[in-house]
């Protein structure tokens, strides 16, 4: 292997990756190259290990500093960046691909299964919130007359205002377990992979 | 090496390497290498964060016509160096200590 196929294969583990990253990335081997010279191009390449396990190894020590730069509030994307490195790292594992296929139709679903939950939450709850309106319109408009069914009206539609409000804070907490959870699957799996 | 080179350590070995004089990553990386089984998807985010930290600055020179990005210890970073080397001697004063016999728990 030559240097510049060492470079195009640890490439293609890489390009996926936050702009900033590949870049430094890229960057440090290609200087390791150059500094080690032709003569030593073998020995690096030794020392560098294969592309594969070079790039596994850079994903899961980026992945920790993610996770760990987590509560960082300045950078935005960092959930949809720790999920998609997650991802970078398990296929880079070293892994059977049977396997492999396996595990990432699992987080797969895992998401689909998070995100349809959240969507029938957010969808309940806004129909708890329309329903309390109609309620509180009811109320004013037809159930006036008595002050029974004044009140009647009046309970129903706060009863469905605070169960719409608890079901979107409910949703909130599905949300951060969700991205919790995958986390925590990534990891372990990448964390596999680097002890076999 | 039988035991293991935590990354504070090594963050103290290359501040240490670039205090007398000037070094590049190649060379970094072979010295750290005689210590530590490092690889170098591990050594470069760490040359990475001291340099974020601004305790290392770098100019690329040209040698023997190949560039060589060159790390130099800022002000900021003698002072986190000075720091880590009284960490260091204690630690290593205290592991010396204990494994002579000199230093112990007293139960009283």
């Amino acid at each position: 292997m030559t240097r510049n196929e060492y470079l195009s294969q640890l490439d293609r583990y890489l390009r996926k990756l936050p702009q900033k990253d590949y870049e430094e990335a890229m960057e440090h081997f290609t200087e390791y190259f150059e500094e080690a010279g032709p003569e030593n191009e073998a020995q690096a390449i030794q020392d560098l290990g294969s592309p594969k396990e070079a790039a596994h190894e850079l994903l899961s020590n980026l992945l920790d500093k993610k996770i760990e730069e987590d509560n960082d509030v300045s950078n935005p994307n960092r959930s949809k960046q720790i999920i998609g490195i997650s991802i970078l790292a398990i296929m880079a594992a070293p892994i059977a691909l049977p396997l492999l296929i396996a595990l990432l139709t699992i987080i797969l679903s895992l998401f689909i299964v998070g995100f349809s939950l959240i969507i029938a939450a957010v969808s309940i709850s806004f129909t708890s919130l329309a329903v309390s309106f109609g309620f509180l319109w009811e109320t004013f408009t037809q159930l006036s007359g008595h002050f029974s069914t004044f009140s009647l009206g009046l309970g129903a539609s706060l009863l469905s205002l605070g169960l719409g409000l608890l079901l979107l804070g409910v949703t909130i907490l599905l949300a951060q377990w969700l991205k919790w959870c995958i986390i925590k699957i990534s990891q372990w799996i990448v964390k596999r992979g680097q002890r076999s | 090496m039988y035991y293991p080179t935590s990354s504070r350590l090594i963050e103290y070995l290359i501040l240490a390497i670039v205090e007398s004089q000037d070094s590049y990553g190649y060379e970094i990386s072979q010295t750290i290498k005689l210590v530590a089984n490092i690889k170098e998807s591990t050594l470069y985010p760490i040359l990475k964060k001291l340099e974020t930290a601004a305790y290392l600055e770098t100019y690329t020179q040209e040698h023997q016509g190949r560039k060589r990005k060159y790390y130099h210890l800022t002000d900021l970073g003698k002072d986190h160096l000075a720091f880590l080397t009284n960490e260091w001697l204690r630690y290593k004063e205290t592991i010396d200590g204990i494994a002579e016999g000199r230093i112990r728990h007293d139960k009283k």
